[in-house]
């Protein structure tokens, strides 16, 4: 078992997948840590008021995500592969990469986030209102609005976000392998195809509605009001339907692009 | 040994857009021997090493490593050294050797250090700031270090000084006196790499033109001189490869079918490889030298 995994590489591409990754997460990490605490420091000296909120790590965390599967799909694709890297260990140490970085970057988000939470409680100690809490997540659905609410906050909020950036980035990887293979092609669908719907047929078609309103009398417009209402009925079930299974139709999307990434990848010639 | 060559390939063409970079290419490697993929610039050589290797795909003919296709079962014993430089982002010189040293499952520290010395690398340098023989330096140690069953490099005097490449061949040896090991040598520097190579194989315009034991070649490629009918009648019915006449003298260079020896009235000396390949290359653009790929290959 360990003679195949030595021969698979697969050992040496994880651990080359994982320093990378630690060296572009780390240092960012670490300056934006000490930014928020000089922030949080500054009404204890008399100057304004803070209101913490969760640490901008969980933003870097997917900056990082992003840049790391481009450069998964791209020069640490080349690199393992010129090294004869077999396609399954450079995708599985991807997959590999994916989870791990994710999960340990949401983690340090949360512990500078915990970190920061602990310094604002000791300060608001010694300059009493000036620190709140403000914390929520971008549906609305959770919220902390003091320290003692944080933890309960952070953990299902950490959760989610380990997720949700987990999705993005099986959809980022399957982009940048697409990128890579067919660019000329990949630009024309994922760009060219959204702009020309929305110029030859979005677009006329809202002019064309609005012409035939305009030419309608007021009897005809008060008799397709029903017509209306039935589409806009119809368009807020439709829309319900996507946010209420939205999860899970993220879920399904990202495993498939996953799957989808293997042959893309591993059908890539090298370039010279 | 078994009967398994190290690297087979049967009939492999493959075609970029008009240029055929392979045509029917043939070959066989036995394991444990230092071959020398010979060819001029744009011949095949880089081609037929990325099909080796699974960087590239072709559905004409095949290529086999230890039997099998290039693939999982077979890229863990081998080891390219790429003649484009690609260190993956890693910033230091150190950085990229403790990558390589993770990937090769018989990597070698010792080796590693013994070969860092002799091209006089500074590990810590920044992989940016390599001059182009350095980079090159870089992906020799890597190859040596690496110790796996077949290692190629593809052009790995690229860049290098004269010293330098001196050392490599010397470390080549060394490396293969420890250690024997299926190694290909993909250059264009024939005359170079020839002190170091047991078996040539030459191509040209993605064909194979010859494979042979280096040391038969001397024996077999010879160049006869002296008086124009003493050399007429030496070389009569012997493949003439080449005929060159001057100040009332005559030189043919012949490939022979197996070692002679000639009158005493002509004066022979062994052709170099590098000389062989140019007029082996020549002949074949006339249309003549179909003949010793074919003899080539039933060594």
């Amino acid at each position: 078992m360990v003679t195949a995994m030595r021969q698979s590489r697969f050992e040496g591409t994880a651990r080359y997948l994982w320093a990378k990754g630690w060296k572009l997460l780390l240092p960012g990490a670490v300056a934006i840590f000490v930014m928020e605490l000089l922030i949080y420091l500054m009404p204890a000296l008399g100057l304004g008021t803070a209101e913490q909120g969760v640490s901008t790590v969980f933003w870097y965390v997917s900056v990082c995500a992003l840049i790391l599967m481009y450069r998964a799909a791209n020069v640490d694709a080349r690199f393992l592969i010129t090294r004869l890297t077999p396609r399954p260990s450079v995708y599985a140490g991807v997959v590999l990469e994916i989870l791990t970085f994710t999960a340990l970057g949401a983690l340090l988000a949360a512990a500078v986030t915990l970190a920061e939470t602990g310094l604002v409680a000791a300060l608001s100690g010694l300059a009493p209102g000036r620190y709140s809490v403000s914390m929520w997540d971008l549906l609305g659905q959770a919220r902390a609005t003091a320290t003692g609410e944080v933890v309960g906050f952070l953990v299902p909020y950490t959760g989610r976000f380990f997720l949700s950036t987990v999705e993005y980035c099986c959809f980022y990887y399957l982009y940048f392998c697409l990128l890579r293979r067919w660019k000329v092609q990949t630009l024309a669908v994922t760009i060219g195809v959204p702009v020309l719907m929305v110029v030859l047929v979005v677009v006329p078609a809202v002019n064309g509605v609005f012409d035939q309103i305009a030419s309608m009398s007021e009897q005809e417009l008060w008799q397709s009001m029903p017509v209306l209402m039935n589409l806009l009925r119809f368009m807020e079930e439709a829309v319900r339907f996507m946010i209420e299974r939205w999860p899970v139709i993220r879920a399904v999307a990202a495993v498939a692009c996953l799957a989808l990434s293997y042959p893309v990848m591993a059908g890539t010639p090298q370039p010279k | 040994m078994t009967d398994i060559p190290a690297i087979e390939a049967r009939d492999l063409s493959m075609r970029f857009g008009r240029t055929q970079a392979l045509d029917h290419f043939n070959c066989r490697m036995e394991g444990g021997h230092i071959y020398g993929l010979l060819g001029r610039n744009g011949a095949g050589k880089s081609t037929f090493l990325r099909l080796l290797t699974a960087q590239a795909f072709t559905r004409t003919g095949e290529v086999r490593v230890q039997g099998r296709r290039p693939g999982l079962g077979t890229l863990g014993e081998m080891c390219f050294i790429s003649d484009t430089p690609d260190f993956g982002g890693l910033t230091r010189v150190r950085d990229v050797l403790n990558a390589e040293r993770r990937l090769h499952p018989n990597w070698s520290d010792a080796v590693c250090s013994r070969m860092v010395e002799r091209f006089e690398l500074d590990v810590r340098r920044k992989t940016k700031g390599l001059s182009r023989g350095m980079q090159t330096a870089v992906g020799l140690v890597c190859g040596l270090a690496s110790q796996a069953q077949i290692t190629i490099f593809d052009e790995p005097s690229l860049g290098l000084d004269a010293v330098s490449r001196e050392r490599f061949y010397d470390a080549l040896i060394d490396a293969y006196a420890e250690r024997p090991r299926t190694i290909v040598l993909s250059t264009h520097l024939i005359d170079e790499v020839a002190r170091v190579l047991e078996t040539a194989v030459m191509i040209d315009h993605g064909k194979l033109i010859l494979q042979r034991d280096v040391d038969e070649l001397r024996q077999l490629c010879v160049t006869v001189s002296g008086a124009p009918e003493a050399v007429t009648a030496a070389t009569r019915g012997l493949r003439v490869l080449h005929e060159e006449s001057f100040a009332g003298a005559m030189a043919r260079s012949v490939f022979l079918d197996a070692p002679q020896q000639f009158p005493q009235d002509v004066k022979t000396e062994p052709i170099g490889l590098q000389r062989l390949f140019v007029l082996l290359t020549d002949a074949q653009r006339g249309g003549e030298a179909d003949g010793y790929g074919n003899a080539a290959i039933a060594l």
